[in-house]
């Protein structure tokens, strides 16, 4: 079971940072988008293996359909040949700097846990991700009913909030 | 693979860091919040216990709605600048 599933997360591991890599790292920013699209497939693949096919299900829909896509969309609306500002060698070197310095403190962080990732056994499959479990943890009042609900006008204050900046700044003046 | 989350999210950290396209910055927010979420399902995988996942879940909505703020904030800055430079403008009222 564990070693049946050993490779495939590797592989989707590795996916996921070079596509991560490739995100930061691409010029232009359809490449960045599709490097994303790849990046969050991977983070599906990964979820499924680790038996959250609900939330796999859900990174699938709302982020390689909703937001990559709303990605795409920016980028088409974007000028053409707009002047693109790059980075000064002190800021490159100032921010992967700064990187290495957080991946060293995560690293201290994660390290007593680094293991858990690979002994999966222990928990075996059985009803973990199902969607009734799911779902009894985000409508049960003492557990995840609350942060639940306050979603709902949390995403309808972004699409007014959005639809107001743009509306004000499309206005004649 | 939880070394996997902490790699990406420090990626992410570090694109948000290096680019000034804010379109850029944002698929680097994204990388961080996948690398927290994929935490989540891993520490629910590891325990057993569905509440990582509906966490995990509603980072996924969280996410969304902040895509759409933020691309929104893009947007306007694209309309009235050229050169697009997130370090610039003081204000976005145009």
């Amino acid at each position: 079971m564990v070693d049946s599933l050993f490779a495939p997360i590797v592989a989707a591991c590795i996916v996921a940072g070079v596509s991560a890599l490739m995100v930061v790292s691409a010029q232009g920013a359809i490449r960045a988008v599709v490097a994303l699209l790849a990046h969050s497939l991977s983070i599906a693949a990964l979820y499924a293996l680790l038996a959250a096919g609900l939330v796999a299900v859900g990174q699938l829909l709302i982020y390689s359909g909703a937001i990559v896509v709303l990605f795409l969309f920016v980028v088409a609306l974007l000028p053409p040949g707009g002047r693109q500002v790059g980075s000064a060698l002190p800021r490159l070197l100032a921010g992967i700097g700064c990187g290495f310095v957080l991946l060293a403190a995560l690293a201290t962080a994660v390290w007593p846990d680094l293991s858990i990732g690979i002994p999966l056994a222990a928990a075996g499959p059985g009803t973990l991700g199902s969607v009734a479990g799911v779902g009894h943890q985000l409508f049960d009042y003492n557990r995840l009913l609350i942060p639940f609900e306050l979603t709902a006008p949390l995403l309808l204050v972004a699409i007014i909030g959005a639809v107001a900046l743009w509306r004000r700044q499309g206005a004649p003046s | 693979m939880l070394a996997t989350s902490a790699v990406l999210f420090a990626i992410g950290a570090t694109g948000v860091m290096l680019r000034r396209n804010p379109v850029a910055m944002l698929m680097c927010v994204e990388i961080m919040l996948n690398a927290g979420n994929l935490a989540l399902v891993l520490g629910a995988r590891s325990q057993g216990n569905d509440a990582g996942q509906a966490a995990a879940l509603i980072v996924l909505v969280i996410a969304a709605a902040e895509a759409v703020v933020g691309l929104g904030l893009a947007l306007v800055l694209f309309r009235n600048r050229d050169p697009v430079d997130v370090d610039q403008p003081r204000s976005v009222r145009g």
